[in-house]
């Protein structure tokens, strides 16, 4: 089964369009939702979550269309949008008394290991909290009602990379249960690149890539080359590319590279980045 | 639903402590006073405004589209402000009636009872008013648009003091009429209201 499937969804705002995406997430694996500001993850995720309403297309999340099946479904999503919502006054204490009248599964043991393991104060109010601290709150709450679907927008964006590791320890752990699946929206890809089983890449409202972060890495090859070489590679091999006065970047399938021309693995981050680019400057 | 009234009984120990005090100053000063009727009735719609500023701080701390997450209904969102400005206008209307019945003697049981219901009617009024704005436009507008709907409804109470007028009868003490019919009205307004703003939160988008 699968967590979350978009079918041909599709949002329109006056400025935006979103889609129509076509994309699904196999229950158990973690899915890195990619791209930059305003390419359209958080519509995405609010189309999800039913947080706005969908223009085309159809959606189902843990094989419901959240648009029609009630409430009681949210009982197995945990969420941490891009700004964590708690009101300023609430101490992590009266946060937990909230959220156990508010979730059915509300374990308040493993909130408070969770706080602890966080370094949380109790008693100290929401909005003495760093960032960090915030965003730690909310995963701690997004995961003590034993969630199936964990739905992070931007969880670790301005986050200093100890924070960042933590929470991406966090998700690790979270994923060791077979049917327990992520999906974790970021511009950060070296985040993605360390916890994803699934990457797809948003550009511009439109999906440009959606496949085995495994296959992603292995399939493509990333060349360096004076300008005066470019000529030589047959653009029919040339996924994308950039150019500065002093050589090229190419964006290769190493099934496509032509023999004599040296290949190099490519990152998450420089695929997304030459993807981006590359068709920028066609 | 109890998660989300214990979470806004938090945030009103925190913000709305200055209730408290406007309550007994107000009272305070509408007891003691012979033309202090504003400030009697003042208190109430304070209280009846507490639901606003509670949204407002929802809409701040971005609760109000983090809650849509959580496994509770349109409905149960909704409700829980209705809920809230409810406790709050009866606890503040049974409060000014009795301190207002204790300090003139408490013997005219009936003129208690028209001021209860005038007290009530008017600390119901606020929220069934502004409400459902502040559900479809959110906080911001949602309070501009109140205004305009105040003036509108000071225009429309102009013309039913008039006809209020009609309506006094010659029933034991100083009961009248008045009191309950608007009470009732009130009360139909904030069903109404509440219906309308489940209606309004539907539709919005977070």
């Amino acid at each position: 089964m699968n967590a979350i499937e978009l079918n041909q969804a599709q949002k329109r705002y006056s400025d935006f369009v979103l889609g129509p995406l076509t994309l699904s997430l196999p229950s158990g694996c973690i899915l890195g939702l990619v791209g930059e500001n305003g390419a359209g993850k958080t519509t995405t995720i609010k189309l999800l979550l039913n947080l706005i309403r969908r223009d085309g297309g159809r959606v189902s999340v843990l094989g419901k269309d959240p648009a029609s099946c009630g409430p009681g479904i949210k009982e197995d999503l945990g969420v941490v949008l891009d700004e964590v919502g708690f009101p300023d006054c609430l101490t992590p204490a009266q946060l937990d008394k909230v959220f156990r009248h508010t979730y059915s599964r509300w374990d308040s043991q493993e909130y408070h290991a969770l706080l602890r393991r966080f370094q949380l104060p109790q008693a100290k109010p929401f909005s003495d909290f760093s960032k960090g601290m915030k965003m730690k709150l909310g995963l701690a709450v997004a995961l003590s009602h034993h969630p199936k679907l964990l739905i992070l927008d931007e969880c670790t964006a301005g986050l200093d990379p100890v924070v960042r590791d933590e929470v991406v320890e966090m998700i690790y752990d979270f994923t060791r249960q077979e049917d327990h699946s992520v999906l974790f929206s970021s511009h950060i890809v070296g985040d993605l690149e360390k916890l994803c089983d699934y990457v797809a890449f948003l550009h511009q409202g439109k999906l440009l890539l959606l496949e085995e972060k495994d296959r992603l890495l292995e399939d493509y090859r990333r060349i360096s080359l004076p300008l005066s070489q470019l000529e030589a590679l047959p653009g029919s091999a040339v996924l994308s590319r950039r150019q500065t006065p002093y050589g090229a970047e190419v964006l290769v399938k190493k099934e496509n590279l032509p023999a004599g021309f040296a290949a190099s693995p490519v990152s998450l981050e420089e695929l997304f980045v030459l993807l981006i680019k590359g068709r920028e400057h066609r | 639903m109890k998660g989300l009234l214990l979470k806004d009984w938090y945030m009103i120990c925190r913000h709305c402590r200055a209730y408290l005090v406007i309550l007994v100053a107000f009272l305070g000063i509408g007891l003691c006073s012979p033309e202090g009727a504003f400030f009697l009735y003042y208190p109430v719609f304070i209280a009846g405004s507490i639901p606003m500023t509670l949204l407002s701080y929802d809409n701040v701390s971005r609760w109000e589209s983090y809650s849509r997450t959580f496994p509770y209904s349109e409905g149960q969102l909704v409700a829980v402000k209705y809920l809230i400005s409810l406790f709050a206008v009866l606890a503040t209307a049974l409060v000014t009636v009795l301190a207002y019945g204790a300090i003139q003697g408490g013997t005219d049981w009936m003129a208690l009872l028209s001021m209860g219901c005038m007290v009530l009617a008017l600390g119901l009024l606020t929220p069934a008013l502004m409400l459902p704005w502040v559900f479809k436009f959110g906080a911001e507008k949602g309070r501009i648009v109140f205004y305009v709907v105040l003036v509108l409804l000071m225009l429309v109470c102009g013309v039913f003091v008039g006809f209020s007028n009609s309506m006094e009868m010659g029933l034991p003490g100083s009961f009248t009429l008045i009191g309950p019919m608007t009470l009732g009205a009130a009360i139909l307004l904030f069903a109404g209201s509440w219906a309308l703003s489940v209606s309004f939160s539907k539709k919005r988008q977070w």
